[in-house]
């Protein structure tokens, strides 16, 4: 809990330190984000290689893994389905924005494309929500409803952004799992809006 | 993206061979604070997209309606999943 806390802060310390500009220049050009992402996957990655169940963790990876990509896809549409319904928007729009599986830069650019700025704004919104939610609520997932719900609910930034903590709470058992899960759902993304896009 | 995939692959053999050195909850407690700057950057990303938050009233609740069912669908499927596995003799070591 005290963990959940502290990352929520961190986040709307950012925030609000953005909305206010009282931030240096060097911080706000946006592009220290993905520097910061590669130092933090190698630190990752560096805690994976020390640990002594390599090995273990290695042999661990067997055929249902590939199954987790499936759960989530059939989930996470079934769910935008469902909110179409509730909000009396076309599915193919709300389809389009739940096939982003948390990937916000590339949905958002894709749907203002082909469907205007209204729909890729819901899209960037939507998917940083998944995102920001897989983050905070990592640790009740897992403990409530186990470390397949929580690589599931990260979508595709079960491969760098939420991987950490997926590393955290679910254990080192998980990473690859994490790992094929959003990169198959990485290569799916822009099968699907293609597809929701046309409809 | 890619690039960070790379990077983990280089951090996992840095670790591999120096795990003799490396053991200890340092390290832990470095990739939490790691995860406290993403966030932070994160954050200020957000932050500096006044499109986002000039649009955040209109289709801000649309939004989060639509974010909250993917991950429920998202949870319920993974949850029938890890059942079913279980069931056949799965996560037993």
């Amino acid at each position: 809990m005290r963990d959940s806390v502290f990352i929520l802060g961190v986040f709307a310390l950012g925030v609000l330190l953005a909305r206010c500009s009282f931030l240096p220049e060097f911080l706000l050009a946006s592009d220290c984000a993905l520097p910061a992402l590669w130092i933090f996957m190698f630190l990752a990655g560096v805690s994976v290689g020390a640990d002594r169940r390599l090995s273990q963790i290695i042999r661990n990876v067997r055929p249902f893994m590939l199954l987790l990509p499936i759960a989530t896809t059939i989930g996470s549409l079934g769910g935008a389905a469902f909110a179409a319904l509730f909000l009396l928007m076309p599915f193919g729009d709300c389809l389009a924005v739940g096939a982003g599986f948390g990937y916000y830069s590339l949905s958002s650019v894709f749907i203002t494309q082909s469907k205007g700025a209204d729909l890729g704004t819901i899209a960037l919104l939507a998917n940083i929500v998944r995102e920001l939610f897989s983050l905070l609520l990592m640790r009740i997932i897992v403990k409530r409803l186990g470390p397949i719900a929580g690589i599931s609910s990260a979508g595709c930034t079960s491969m760098d952004t939420t991987l950490p903590v997926i590393a955290r709470y679910a254990g080192a058992a998980w990473i690859l799992p994490a790992l094929m899960h959003g990169i198959a759902l990485d290569l799916s993304v822009p099968f699907w809006l293609t597809l929701f896009c046309s409809m | 993206m890619y690039i960070a995939l790379l990077m983990m692959l280089a951090g996992i053999l840095v670790g591999r061979v120096f795990r003799r050195v490396l053991a200890g909850a340092w390290l832990g407690r470095a990739v939490f604070l790691g995860v406290l700057a993403l966030l932070f950057l994160l954050g200020i990303e957000i932050g500096v997209n006044d499109r986002l938050f000039a649009y955040l009233p209109a289709f801000g609740w649309r939004a989060l309606v639509i974010s909250l069912a993917v991950m429920a669908g998202s949870l319920l499927c993974a949850r029938l999943l890890q059942t079913w596995l279980a069931k056949r003799g799965y996560f037993k070591e």
